[in-house]
């Protein structure tokens, strides 16, 4: 920790505003834990880039190797080059191997491997917690990556041999910090570069790419000419906006470490979770929008039409676990690592010059096992919001710092005090010509030859009554918003403070440790559920081709029978086959009696309509 | 303020779980009754035509190892009546707002339904069946009913 830091209660540090950059992000510089088995740390970039080759994917479809591994550097790196519209740009940490060569690195990665005893134990997987149908789609998603571009398991492996070898020459981790003063707050910007995204191939996760760029905001105000952290805000797989930041004084979502905010790392993915534990991220199939927006359509039909019960999971997600454990390496002050920490900006020559993927292209459409671009950009070389508009990317782009805040309501309450005292004065002014114009009135009636005057002074007088009632209204309305900001006012200024959680609409939560008490059972269910009924088809075919679809339905509907018993979920699969077969039913008798079913929607109204109007009838004719 | 939302939201949960679906539970436990009076109605006449209930004469119901035709159908018969009076006892569960009555319910209404299927598929079609099992799903699937029942708490 910086000797700059100043302790003002429990964990809360603050520092001069003065402090230098690079003092104030050490002040402030998070500790990361990561999960046993974790095979990427954050590193530095110019060792991966002196591994790296420099290539080019042009829009035929032709690639070249613009720069050899071992050739590349930095000041290479950035060199600026002209490609043809739809070229993309990207590096190659691990070349393409042959057999030999992939045989090798799995037999080295084993041996690494038993001599680190870096192995990672999944426990209670993730299988067990999704169900048939999510396990169904699971299936369709890895095979899905055989038709999609993917990262290959020797990729993998060689990178991790890669960077054990890099580990072995210096062992550092390194943060690249940024400071940024952006509507009163001063944002520290901590972006960590990891040479991999192992999730999928060594987590069961959704993805492998090469390269990986993760970031952690701190949120600072000035207060008496220190600056105090307020907010936290982690990048993680499916939070936006206000959901990624935490308050600095919420200690039951926000755990510090002697005043530093604590990461917990999600394994392989490297997304930054609040709060140790495994989360279940879910991820969408790869489907078109329209069946999305076709599902969502019968749901809403199901729910909200017809008034169903639905407890059901989304099936076109899949049930993915992120493992943010913290039981492996520790990394940040007070640790067993330190960090190596380098201040970037805008003029650092890679982080702007270099618009291009910092690893593999992996040509996948939907871009999960591309690697990703710098801090800067995103993929498509357009920039990345996280990078220059950091308070929007947290949703504080609406808030003031706190000691702001307080000024703004004053002058806001000043303000409408104003307003109310001219609101006062003018619907007297008005009140007084009303009642003046309501006597002269009076004293014009039965007086004929008055009449066009009459009728002036009628108008004026309703102009003004209209005016008037505006007034009183917009009176009203400003006292009820004064109030409420008064009674705002007293509460900062009596330090309570508000919900620190009153912002979050979807809150990260690790799965709670009792819905993942599932017995053996179920976890070996859960992982051959799926070939059983795979081998129990090539039985049918073979051995009984003639009871093939009968057989089918029998083997799927105990299937999902023992699935739901052993899962403790019986009565939502019941309900859902029912639900099944009923529309199966529903269309047959729809199509067997569609005309008595035109008969019906149109009998029904016409006679709903009839009952009305002949009560109308009634009530006219008897007032 | 959180603790008054909550306070205030389980407050309205009670009033909403107060509120019985009548309606609902009256036209389901119609449907139950219906299809237990019809199966409890022939099986209990399959039965007298046999003899086995009355005073006529009892057929033998086994030739050797196999069962005889009236066997079969001592067979069919006891096994409608049999799943009569399990309709009855879901019935009368039902009534009582039991969860098992309405898990048994549903199981029964979903076996009901695969066979209108494959006797659709087999030509040997019975409409007010199946309109009936729909029926049945649409109201013990609906929302209130689900709350009047406890299902989905645990």
């Amino acid at each position: 920790m910086s000797e700059l830091g100043d302790s003002r209660q429990d964990d809360r540090v603050s520092a001069p505003v003065d402090t230098p950059d690079l003092e104030l992000l050490r002040t402030f510089e998070p500790v990361v834990r990561f999960t046993a088995g974790e095979q990427f740390f954050p590193t530095d970039v110019d060792r991966y880039v002196a591994r790296a080759g420099l290539w080019a994917h042009y829009p035929d479809g032709r690639e070249e190797n613009l720069v050899k591994g071992g050739d590349l550097d930095i000041d290479r790196l950035v060199e600026p080059r002209e490609y043809p519209f739809g070229t993309v740009e990207f590096l190659r940490f691990t070349e393409a191997l042959g057999v030999a060569d992939s045989a090798r690195v799995l037999a080295d990665i084993a041996h690494l491997r038993r001599e680190t005893g870096n192995v990672f134990h999944p426990g209670v997987g993730r299988l067990a917690r999704g169900g048939l149908v999510a396990r169904l789609a699971d299936a369709l998603f890895s095979f899905s990556l055989l038709l999609r571009g993917k990262v290959s398991s020797f990729t993998a492996a060689a990178a991790e041999l890669d960077y054990h070898h890099m580990v072995l020459d210096d062992e550092k981790y390194v943060y690249y910090g940024r400071v940024i003063r952006q509507g009163g707050w001063t944002v520290l910007q901590y972006w960590f570069f990891y040479c991999y995204n192992s999730w999928r191939s060594g987590f069961h996760g959704v993805n492998d790419h090469e390269s990986d760029w993760e970031n952690v905001l701190v949120y600072l105000y000035e207060e008496d000419g220190r600056l105090w952290p307020e907010w936290a805000a982690y990048a993680s797989h499916d939070f936006h906006g206000e959901d990624l930041r935490r308050r600095w004084d919420d200690r039951e979502q926000l755990d510090l470490a002697g005043g530093h905010p604590v990461v917990w790392a999600g394994a392989g993915s490297h997304a930054s979770y609040f709060r140790q534990g495994e989360y279940q991220a879910a991820v969408g199939l790869p489907l078109p929008k329209w069946m999305y927006s076709m599902a969502r359509s019968l749901n809403r039909f199901w729910t909200r039409t017809l008034g169903q019960a639905t407890k059901g999971r989304d099936p076109l997600r899949i049930p993915f676990v992120d493992y943010a454990r913290g039981d492996g390496k520790s990394i940040g002050p007070g640790q067993e690592h330190g960090w190596t920490p380098v201040v970037i900006d805008e003029s650092t020559p890679w982080v702007s010059q270099y618009r291009g993927l910092w690893g593999l292209f992996a040509h996948d459409p939907i871009s999960g096992e591309n690697a990703p671009a710098g801090p800067m950009y995103n993929r498509d070389g357009s920039p990345r919001g996280a990078w220059y508009d950091p308070l929007a990317f947290a949703g504080l782009d609406k808030e003031p710092p706190p000691m702001a805040a307080m000024g703004l309501l004053e002058q806001d309450c000043a303000r409408l005090e104003e307003r109310r005292a001219e609101i006062d004065h003018m619907i007297d002014e008005k009140v007084d010509e009303l009642h003046a114009i309501g006597v002269r009135l009076a004293g014009m009636e039965g007086n004929p030859h008055l009449q066009k005057r009459h009728k002036l002074l009628t108008a004026r007088s309703a102009d003004l009554r209209q005016e008037l009632s505006g007034l009183r209204r917009e009176r009203s309305e400003n006292e009820a918003v004064l109030g409420a900001l008064r009674q705002r006012l007293n509460r900062l200024k009596a330090g309570t403070r508000d919900d620190p959680r009153a912002h979050i609409r979807e809150l990260a939560q690790p799965v709670a440790p009792s819905a993942m008490r599932f017995n053996r059972a179920a976890e070996t269910w859960g992982a051959v559920s799926l070939s059983i009924i795979l081998f129990g088809m090539v039985t049918l075919l073979v051995v009984a081709r003639g009871y093939l679809w009968m057989g089918l339905v029998i083997m799927v509907v105990a299937l999902v029978v023992i699935e739901s018993i052993l899962r403790a979920e019986y009565a939502r699969t019941i309900s859902g086959i029912a639900a099944f077969l009923a529309v199966v039913s529903a269309i047959l008798l729809i199509i067997q009696y569609w005309l008595w079913v035109i008969v019906v929607l149109l009998a029904v109204p016409a006679f709903f309509l009839l009952l009305q109007k002949v009560r109308e009838l009634r009530e006219w004719k008897n007032p | 303020m959180a603790e008054q939302f909550r306070a205030i939201g389980s407050a309205g949960q009670d009033e909403i779980e107060k509120k019985r679906p009548t309606a609902a539970i009256a036209v389901a436990a119609f449907i139950i009754f219906l299809g237990l009076a019809v199966q409890l109605y022939s099986g209990i006449t399959a039965l007298f035509d046999l003899g086995v209930l009355g005073k006529g004469p009892v057929p033998p119901f086994f030739a050797g190892d196999a069962l005889t035709e009236a066997g079969r159908r001592l067979f069919a018969s006891s096994f409608e009546l049999a799943y009569g009076v399990g309709s009855l006892v879901i019935l009368i569960g039902f009534l009582r707002r039991r969860r098992w009555a309405w898990v048994a319910a549903m199981t029964w209404v979903t076996v009901s339904l695969a066979v209108g299927l494959v006797r659709y598929f087999g030509d040997e079609p019975r409409f007010l069946n199946m309109l009936a099992g729909v029926v049945l799903v649409l109201v013990l699937n609906l929302a209130a009913v689900h709350r009047a029942f406890g299902i989905g708490r645990r």
